[in-house]
C-alpha cells in the first residue's frame, strides 16, 4: 500500500511541474534571448535591465522603470488580457479559434455606434449608464460575430480555423467600409488608420492622473474584473464545467450529458463577448472612436498570451503583462544602445516562442493523438 | 527431478523511477513444461520476463541458462541462449507481410542478401510441423490479431528458441482463438520447447500449465503444481486473503419488466447495420447477460439504449414509457446508468479531477449545481465518501484521475454509476483488463443492484463472466441474438458455438 501511495504521489509531482514548465521555458526564453543579444555585441544583462528597468545615462525607461513606460505597459497588457482570455474560452472547449481580432473590430465599432448616436447630458450617472450601455452593445455584438463560426462548425461541420480567420477579414474590411462610407466628410485619414469623428463626451472614460504626467486607462481594471469573471465561470460553474469536459474528452462530455454542440457554441460566445470588450476598451477608453487599424494584433498575440498562460485565466492575465512588459521593454532597447529595431523585435520574438513552446506542443500532440491514455 | 533449464536468483528490481517492481524473486524453469507466471496486475510478471529476456538488466540478482551463469545485455543475447519472448503489444511492421517480418533482423546469410525463398521453405515446414498456419504474403496490417500472435510466435520458432515467454497472450483473442493457441502450446511442448504462460486469469492457468509460479507484489508466493490446486487457492496466492469466487446466485425476486427492446436497428460508423432487429426485456432485481465476441454489435447496442446513439428502426420501452431516440441526459435523468467499456475513452475525463469525474453526469442537477453555479464543496464531500465507501486509493480528491492505477479509475466509475441508485444498470465490459480483486469489486457491485431488485444489463466479452452473473443470457453475434436463455441450460461447447454464429437451434440438433 505505501509503494502505491508513492507511486501516486510521484505522478501527481509530475502534473504540479506544469508551472515549473512554464517557469523553465521562460528562463530558456531569456536564455535564447541572451545568447542572440550577446552575439550580436550586446551584454545581454545590460540589455535586459535595460528592457525591464531602463537605462539612467540616456534617460530611457524600461517596461517597469517608471511611471510613463509602466502606463503603457499596462495598457498593453489590459488588451492581452481581454485577448488572451478569448482566445483560452474557446481554446479550452477545442475551438481552435483565430477570430478573436475580428471579434474584436465588431465590438469595437459597435461600442462606437452606441457611443455616437446616442448622446447625453453630461452628469456622473449618465456618463456611467452610457458607457456600460456601449460595452453592453460591444459584447452582444461581439458574442454575436463568434456564434457565426459556432453555428457553421456545430451545424455543417466547416472547420473553425478557416471560417474564423475568413471573418477576421469580413469583420476588419467591412467596418473600414463603412466608416469611409458613412462618415466620409467627417473622416480622419492617418497613417495610423481611418478614423471616424469622435463619440459623445457622456460615452468617455478618461483615464486616471498618474504622476509625472502619467495615465492609467480603464482597460487594465477592466481587464482584471473580466480575468475573475472568467475564471469564476470556468472554474465555478456548470457552463465552465461542461466546456471544459468538451475540450478535454468530447466522448465522456457526450455520456456525461453534455450537449456538445451547446457547450461549443457557449464557449465561442463568450470567447466573442470578451473580445468585444477588448475592442470596446479602445473606443470608450483611449482614442474615443473607431480607427479602422486600432489593432496592431492584439486577437493574435492573444494566443501566444493564452498559451503561455496555460488556458487558465489567472495565467493568462500574468502572460499578458509578461508579454506587454517584454514587447515595451524591447522597445527601450533601441534608442537607448541604438540597437537596430529589427534586433529588438527578433529577440521579443525569440522569448514569446521560447515561451510558448511547452503548451503549444501539448496542445498539438493531444490533438493529434487524441485523448492520451495510460499503457 | 528433470533437468532445470532456467533458474533466476534472488532477482530485485528497481526502475529508475523508484518502483520497486521486484523484491527478490527466484524462478525456476524446467526443461518441456508449461510454466504459469501467475499475478495481479502490476504484480511484476513482465518485469520479470523482460529481465530474462534481456531487455532490461536486474537491478540484483543472478540468472542460470542449463547451469551457466550468464548476463544478457540484449534481447538478442537471450536469443543466442534460446530464449524468446511475445509481447502482449507486438511489434510486428504492419506494410510487411509475415514473412518479411519472420526475416527481418535475421543475419544475411551470403553475399550480404537474405534469401527469402530459403527463409519461406523453412517457415513452411515450421508450420507443417507445428500447425500453425498462417498467410505468409499477406501483409501483417490485414491479419487478425490471433493471427498477429502466430506470426510472433514463429518468429521466434524460426529462430530456434527452446523457451518461449508468451505474456498474457490470450488478453487479445477470442475463445475459439484461445483454444487453438493452448493446442499450439500443447504440440510444442510435445516437441520439447519450454514454455512460460504469463496470465492474471486463473482457469486458464490451470487448464494448461504444468507448473504455476505465483507472484504477489514483487514477490513469489509459491511454485505449484497446477494438478494438486484449485482456482480458489491460486486466487487466494494472487490476492493474498479470500476471495468471493463463485458468486452465489442468489434466487432474486424478478420484478417487474423495467426494459424493453423491440426489434431493434442500429447502425454503425460504417452506415451498415450492426444491429439487426434486437428484442429483449430485462426485469427489476435480474441480470441479463450478452455474451458474444466483441465487434459483433455490442457497443452500437450500448449506445444506442444510452441515447448516444441513433436508433434507425424499432423501439426501447423504459418503464412503460417509450425512450427511443432521447438525449443522454433524458435517459439518465430516467434512472439509467452505464458503465462504459473504454474508460478514459468514455466514462472519465482524464485530465479531471477526481471531485470532477465524481460528478460527471449529475452536475447539472442538485445538490452539485445550485441554478448555474456548481456547489464545490457538496461535489468534493460527495467525491471523498466515494473514496471511502468504494476503497479507491488516490492521494486526494483533488488528483487528475489519470494518475490513478487503471483498477481504481473503474472503481471510481462503478462508485459514480452505482451510487445513483438507477432503475436499469448497463454494464459494458465492466471488468475488462482489472486484477482479480477489483474484478471482485465490480461483480460485487452488479450482484448488490440485482439484490437491490433493480435491473443489470451486462454485456460482456468474458463468457465466464456472463455464466456466472446472468439469471438470463443471450449469445450476440453479427448484431442479431444466437440464443437467448438460462446459462445452465446452455454447455460451454454450445455457447462457443453460437459466439461463433451458429444459432441455438442448429447447436443443439449438431449435438444430438
Ligand atoms: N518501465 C517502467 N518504469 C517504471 N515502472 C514500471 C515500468 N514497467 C513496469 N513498472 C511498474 O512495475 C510494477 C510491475 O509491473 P509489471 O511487471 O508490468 O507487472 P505485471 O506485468 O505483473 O502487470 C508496476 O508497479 C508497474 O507500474
Ligand atoms: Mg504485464
Amino acid at each position: 500500500m505505501r509503494l502505491s501511495q508513492a507511486i501516486h504521489k510521484l505522478r501527481y509531482l509530475a502534473s504540479l511541474s506544469r508551472i515549473a514548465q512554464s517557469l523553465l521555458a521562460i528562463v530558456m526564453g531569456f536564455l535564447a534571448g541572451g545568447i542572440m543579444l550577446w552575439a550580436s555585441g550586446y551584454n545581454p544583462l545590460k540589455s535586459y535591465e535595460i528592457m525591464f528597468i531602463g537605462d539612467p545615462e540616456s534617460g530611457v525607461q524600461g517596461a517597469f522603470g517608471g511611471y510613463l513606460a509602466l502606463s503603457n505597459t499596462l495598457r498593453e497588457a489590459a488588451f492581452l488580457t481581454l485577448t488572451g482570455l478569448a482566445v483560452a474560452v474557446s481554446f479550452l472547449a477545442g475551438m481552435f479559434n483565430i477570430g478573436v481580432e475580428g471579434a474584436m473590430y465588431i465590438g469595437a465599432f459597435a461600442a462606437f455606434l452606441v457611443g455616437y448616436f446616442i448622446s447625453l447630458p453630461l452628469n456622473p450617472f449618465t456618463n456611467l449608464f452610457h458607457v456600460c450601455l456601449a460595452l453592453l452593445g460591444s459584447i452582444v455584438a461581439g458574442a454575436f460575430w463568434s456564434y457565426i463560426p459556432a453555428v457553421m462548425k456545430v451545424k455543417r461541420g466547416a472547420h473553425e480555423v478557416v471560417t474564423t480567420i475568413m471573418l477576421n477579414y469580413v469583420a476588419i474590411l467591412t467596418t473600414k467600409m463603412i466608416v469611409l462610407r458613412a462618415f466620409l466628410p467627417k473622416t480622419g485619414i492617418v497613417p495610423g488608420g481611418i478614423l471616424t469623428p469622435p463619440i459623445s463626451l457622456s460615452a468617455r472614460v478618461a483615464p486616471i492622473p498618474l504622476p509625472s504626467r502619467a495615465e492609467l486607462t480603464l482597460g487594465f481594471p477592466l481587464a482584471i474584473v473580466v480575468t475573475l469573471i472568467t475564471y469564476f465561470l470556468l472554474k465555478a460553474t456548470t457552463l465552465g464545467y461542461e466546456i471544459r469536459a468538451v475540450g478535454l474528452n468530447p466522448r465522456a462530455a457526450e455520456y456525461g450529458g453534455v450537449n456538445v454542440g451547446k457547450a461549443l457554441i457557449y464557449s465561442m460566445v463568450l470567447s466573442g463577448a470578451i473580445s468585444g470588450i477588448a475592442g470596446a476598451c479602445d473606443v470608450l477608453f483611449v482614442e474615443y472612436r473607431f480607427n479602422s487599424l486600432f489593432s496592431p494584433g492584439y486577437g493574435f498575440d492573444g494566443i501566444a498570451v493564452a498559451l503561455i498562460g496555460r488556458l487558465d485565466p489567472i495565467g493568462t492575465a500574468l502572460a499578458a503583462l509578461f508579454i506587454a512588459a517584454i514587447h515595451m521593454g524591447a522597445r527601450s532597447l533601441q534608442p537607448a544602445l541604438g540597437m537596430p529595431k529589427e534586433l529588438a523585435m527578433a529577440i521579443e520574438g525569440l522569448i514569446i516562442i521560447f515561451t510558448a513552446l511547452p503548451e503549444a506542443l501539448n496542445m498539438l500532440i493531444s490533438k493529434f493523438k487524441g485523448v492520451k491514455v495510460r499503457k | 527431478m528433470r533437468d532445470v533449464i532456467v533458474l533466476m536468483k534472488d532477482i530485485h528490481k528497481v526502475y529508475p523511477d523508484g518502483v520497486y517492481a521486484l523484491r527478490g524473486v527466484d524462478f525456476e524453469l524446467r526443461n518441456g513444461e508449461i510454466h504459469g507466471l501467475l499475478g495481479e496486475n502490476g504484480a511484476g510478471k513482465t518485469t520479470l520476463m523482460r529481465i530474462l529476456y534481456g531487455q532490461i538488466k536486474p537491478t540484483s540478482g543472478e540468472i542460470f541458462i542449463k547451469g551457466n551463469k550468464v548476463r544478457f545485455n540484449r534481447p538478442r543475447d537471450a536469443i543466442k541462449y534460446g530464449i524468446g519472448m511475445v509481447f502482449q503489444h507486438f511489434a510486428l511492421v504492419h506494410a510487411f507481410n509475415a514473412l518479411e517480418n519472420i526475416a527481418l533482423g535475421m543475419e544475411p546469410s551470403k553475399g550480404g542478401l537474405l534469401n527469402l525463398k530459403e527463409v519461406e521453405d523453412r517457415v513452411r515446414e515450421l508450420m507443417e510441423r507445428t500447425g500453425l498456419k498462417v498467410d505468409l504474403k499477406v501483409p501483417i496490417s490485414r491479419l487478425s490479431v490471433g493471427m498477429r500472435q502466430r506470426v510472433e510466435i514463429l518468429k521466434l520458432l524460426y529462430r530456434k528458441v527452446d523457451v518461449l515467454i508468451l505474456d498474457e497472450p490470450t488478453s487479445v483473442l477470442s475463445p475459439i482463438e484461445v483454444k487453438e493457441l493452448f493446442r499450439t502450446l500443447s504440440k510444442l511442448r510435445e516437441k520439447g520447447k519450454t514454455i512460460v504462460l504469463v496470465t492474471h486469469k486463473l482457469r486458464e492457468a490451470l487448464s494448461i500449465c504444468d507448473r504455476i509460479t505465483v507472484l504477489r507484489r514483487g514477490k513469489k508466493v509459491a511454485t505449484v503444481k497446477a494438478r494438486e490446486v484449485g482456482p480458489e487457492d491460486l486466487a487466494k496466492m494472487m490476492v493474498g486473503r479470500e476471495v468471493l469466487f463463485r458468486v452465489g446466485k442468489l434466487k432474486g425476486r424478478t420484478g417487474k419488466e423495467v426494459l424493453k427492446v423491440s426489434n431493434l436497428w442500429v447502425k454503425g460508423d460504417l452506415g451498415t447495420y450492426a444491429v439487426k432487429g434486437l428484442s429483449f426485456t430485462v426485469r427489476g432485481g435480474e441480470i441479463f447477460g450478452i455474451a458474444g465476441v466483441e465487434g459483433n454489435g455490442q457497443s452500437e447496442l450500448v449506445e444506442a439504449l444510452f441515447g448516444l446513439r441513433k436508433v434507425e428502426r424499432g423501439s426501447i420501452t423504459f418503464k412503460g414509457e417509450d425512450i427511443t431516440n432521447l438525449s443522454v441526459k433524458e435517459i439518465r435523468d430516467r434512472g439509467i446508468s452505464l458503465i462504459p467499456e473504454d474508460r478514459l475513452g468514455r466514462g472519465l475525463i482524464a485530465d479531471f479531477t477526481l471531485t470532477e469525474n465524481a460528478i460527471l453526469g449529475m452536475h447539472y442537477k442538485p445538490p452539485f449545481s445550485k441554478g448555474f453555479r456548481l456547489n464545490l464543496e457538496e461535489s468534493k464531500s460527495f467525491a471523498r465518501d466515494l473514496i471511502r465507501k468504494y476503497e479507491i486509493t488516490a492521494l486526494s480528491e483533488d488528483v487528475p484521475v489519470k494518475f490513478l492505477s487503471g483498477g481504481n479509475q473503474q472503481r471510481l466509475i462503478v462508485a459514480r454509476e452505482l451510487s445513483r441508485g438507477p432503475t436499469l444498470l448497463i454494464a459494458f465490459q465492466p471488468t475488462m483488463g482489472l486484477d482479480v480483486s477489483a474484478t471482485e469489486f465490480v461483480r460485487n457491485g452488479l450482484l448488490r443492484m440485482k439484490s437491490e431488485g433493480r435491473a443489470v444489463l451486462l454485456i460482456s466479452s468474458d463468457l465466464e463472466e456472463v455464466v456466472q452473473l446472468s439469471d438470463r443470457m443471450a449469445v450476440m453475434y453479427e448484431g442479431k441474438f444466437m440464443g437467448l436463455g438460462r446459462p445452465e441450460e446452455f454447455s460451454t461447447e454450445e455457447i462457443g458455438l453460437m459466439m461463433g454464429g451458429l444459432e441455438l437451434h442448429e447447436v443443439k440438433s449438431g449435438n444430438s
